[in-house]
């Protein structure tokens, strides 16, 4: 049997250190790497595929259950949420029958909630836990907080953009391809992620594979088929799909 | 806090027309009775006409007690210097003694210019300053009392604070991981600095202002535990001139700013963030703010303008009247900045000369 693979996410940087250090101890399991925000725990989950996933659920923008919206619940991996003192989450994740953990835990508490977890993967209840995550993020309201700023790799640098300086985002295989003012950043977040992290009142997607910051459009020119063409203020022209049509006229609040 | 005041003042002014109606009562008894006295020759005074006589100027009396009181608060939340307070209430109690009069004489008929200025004038002014009397003792020992009040509420919103479950817990874990990371220093450290925070919130002090080098050592503290949880994430920058170290301050002021600060400059936020303390001297006002680096007011909808800092205002209000402002904004660099301006006052005061604590 092979290890599992572990994620951490927490934006405490004790809580992360603490945390990789107990779950070292476990020869079941692996720490394949922590993230200290909603963004970075997206990035992580969708590109590393963990096991399990240990999960603040309190985080700066993007809490916990953010963090399960933008994956989906169907592509959430096993998770066990770690919470200081959150009352309705406590109470969502009992009315749902979830794994967490209460700061501070002793290690027996965690050990016994990572036995837990590894008997519902080796079980292979996970088609019960999909049904479970989605009741949950269905159920705790939205804490109506969206990515302010992205943090993207370039070379060996880490560069922020803020949200408001994308012109529009390009799907790219499993990532996204930000356009901020003539270059491209990649973010290795899919694109159905990012557009669940983004404010819908000023991102929409317009085809499979775009998304558009709606302050950037100067046109919007549909032919009688339905399908259509944006046409950004820097020029960039995005093809518009039929099926985005209603979406596209529900956040613009006027018919095309 | 609104209302308790407005149930406080409507049972202040029940009880002074009860005193009134009392005094009324008496006055048009006596009336009654001197008449029969003086009257041998079978006239005698009926009671209809007894409180005709004497109940109107009690009545008259009574509607102009809560003006007064209007009157003298606002007059005390103006702050004044007392040359102009004087001149002010001068004013006004010549208005209201000629109003007394001009309405009592709509109800016996006119009595002439000279009467009037000689002796009604200043025989009204007696009662009139006989209510001022009572007015101002009951508005000072209330504005007393108020402020007693508010600097309750305060200690007991301080150790809520500290003791908040959110803050408790996660200071808790902190020291857990620094144990487990075998970093037991650190751990012992931040257990003291717990200790100090809860020792703050729970020690038996009484005094209603301090140094502001001490609420500035009382902040530090709550940051500190703070620090260690954020790590790398919270910078603390401290400004304060010598000055105005040395200036007292209302006990207890800084911590929701600070925490606020925190709140909204940190922890709402994964990029590092830094919260300042500043406080200088200017003229004859002592200015602190209390700043975050993180989006500030202006990103937030609906846009706060620090309302929800209502208690810091409503302390402010009780200690300085409008002598005190506060405000919350959008800073220049970014981030919000919440800035208070106090009279600045260096003197301990006869009532508060107990030995400061060193913390």
């Amino acid at each position: 049997m092979t290890r599992f693979r572990v994620l951490i996410v927490d934006d405490e940087p004790l809580a992360r250190t603490g945390l990789s250090e107990l779950i070292r101890k476990d020869p079941d399991l692996e720490c394949i790497g922590d993230c200290a925000d909603g963004q970075a725990a997206v990035e992580a989950i969708e590109t590393l595929q963990p096991d399990l996933v240990l999960l603040d659920v309190q985080m700066p923008e993007i809490d916990g259950f953010g963090v399960i919206r933008a994956i989906g619940p169907e592509r959430m991996p096993p998770v066990i949420f770690v919470t200081a003192y959150e009352e309705f989450a406590l109470e969502a994740f009992r009315v749902h029958a979830l794994d967490y953990l209460l700061k501070p835990f002793s290690d027996a508490e965690l050990a016994a909630a990572l036995g837990r977890a590894k008997r519902l993967i080796r079980d292979d209840g996970l088609q019960h836990l999909t049904e479970r995550l989605t009741e949950l993020v269905g159920s705790v309201r939205p804490e109506s907080k969206y990515l302010s700023r992205l943090t993207v790799r370039v070379a060996q640098r880490v560069q922020i953009v803020r949200v408001t300086e994308i012109d529009w985002i390009e799907a790219a295989d499993y990532c996204a391809k930000l356009h901020v003012a003539g270059t491209a950043h990649v973010v290795r977040v899919s694109l159905g992620a990012l557009e669940r992290l983004l404010d819908p009142a000023a991102f929409v997607r317009v085809h499979r594979s775009a998304i558009i910051n709606l302050d950037r459009i100067r046109e919007i020119v549909s032919d009688p088929t339905g399908d259509g063409v944006v046409v950004l203020a820097d020029g960039t022209q995005v093809r518009m799909a039929r099926s985005r049509r209603a979406a596209v006229e529900r956040v613009l609040g006027k018919a095309l | 806090m609104r209302t308790v005041t407005v149930t406080r003042n409507q049972r202040a002014l029940g009880w002074a027309l009860g005193i009134m109606a009392l005094l009324a009562a008496v006055a048009v008894t006596r009336h009654h009775l001197e008449m029969m006295d003086h009257s041998p020759g079978g006239h005698y005074l009926t009671w209809r006409h007894a409180i005709s006589q004497q109940s109107p100027d009690y009545v008259l009396w009574a509607l102009a007690i809560p003006l007064v009181y209007l009157f003298v608060d606002r007059v005390a939340r103006r702050r004044w210097g007392w040359p102009w307070t004087v001149l002010a209430h001068a004013a006004f109690a010549l208005a209201v003694v000629l109003a007394v009069i001009l309405l009592r004489n709509a109800w016996f008929g006119a009595k002439d210019f000279g009467t009037i200025m000689m002796s009604i004038v200043p025989s009204e002014l007696f009662t009139y300053a006989a209510i001022l009397g009572g007015v101002l003792a009951y508005h000072y020992s209330r504005a007393f009392v108020e402020r007693e009040v508010e600097l309750a509420e305060a200690r007991l919103r301080a150790l809520r604070a500290q003791l908040r479950p959110h803050f408790m817990f996660n200071a808790l874990n902190s020291v857990a991981m620094l144990v487990r990371s075998g970093r037991g220093t650190e751990a012992v450290d931040t257990i003291a600095r717990v200790s100090d925070l809860l020792r703050d919130g729970l020690v038996d002090d009484d005094r209603a202002e301090v140094t502001l080098e001490e609420e500035v050592a009382l902040a530090r503290r709550y940051l500190a535990v703070e620090e260690v949880r954020f790590a790398d994430r919270l910078e603390v920058r401290v400004e304060l001139t010598e000055q105005a170290k040395a200036a007292r301050v209302p006990r207890l002021i800084l911590q929701p700013l600070v925490e606020n600060a925190v709140r909204h400059g940190i922890s709402a936020r994964s990029a590092a963030g830094r919260v300042g303390i500043g406080a200088r001297v200017s003229g004859l006002e002592l200015i602190v703010d209390v700043s975050d680096d993180g989006p500030g007011p202006a990103a937030l909808t609906p846009r706060p303008n620090g309302v929800g800092l209502k208690n810091t205002r409503a302390r402010l209000e009780a200690a300085y009247g409008s002598a005190a402002r506060f405000t919350l904004e959008q800073a220049p660099e970014g981030g919000a900045i919440a800035t208070m301006v106090i009279p600045l006052r260096f003197d301990v005061g006869a009532q508060h000369a107990a030995p400061l604590p060193t913390p």
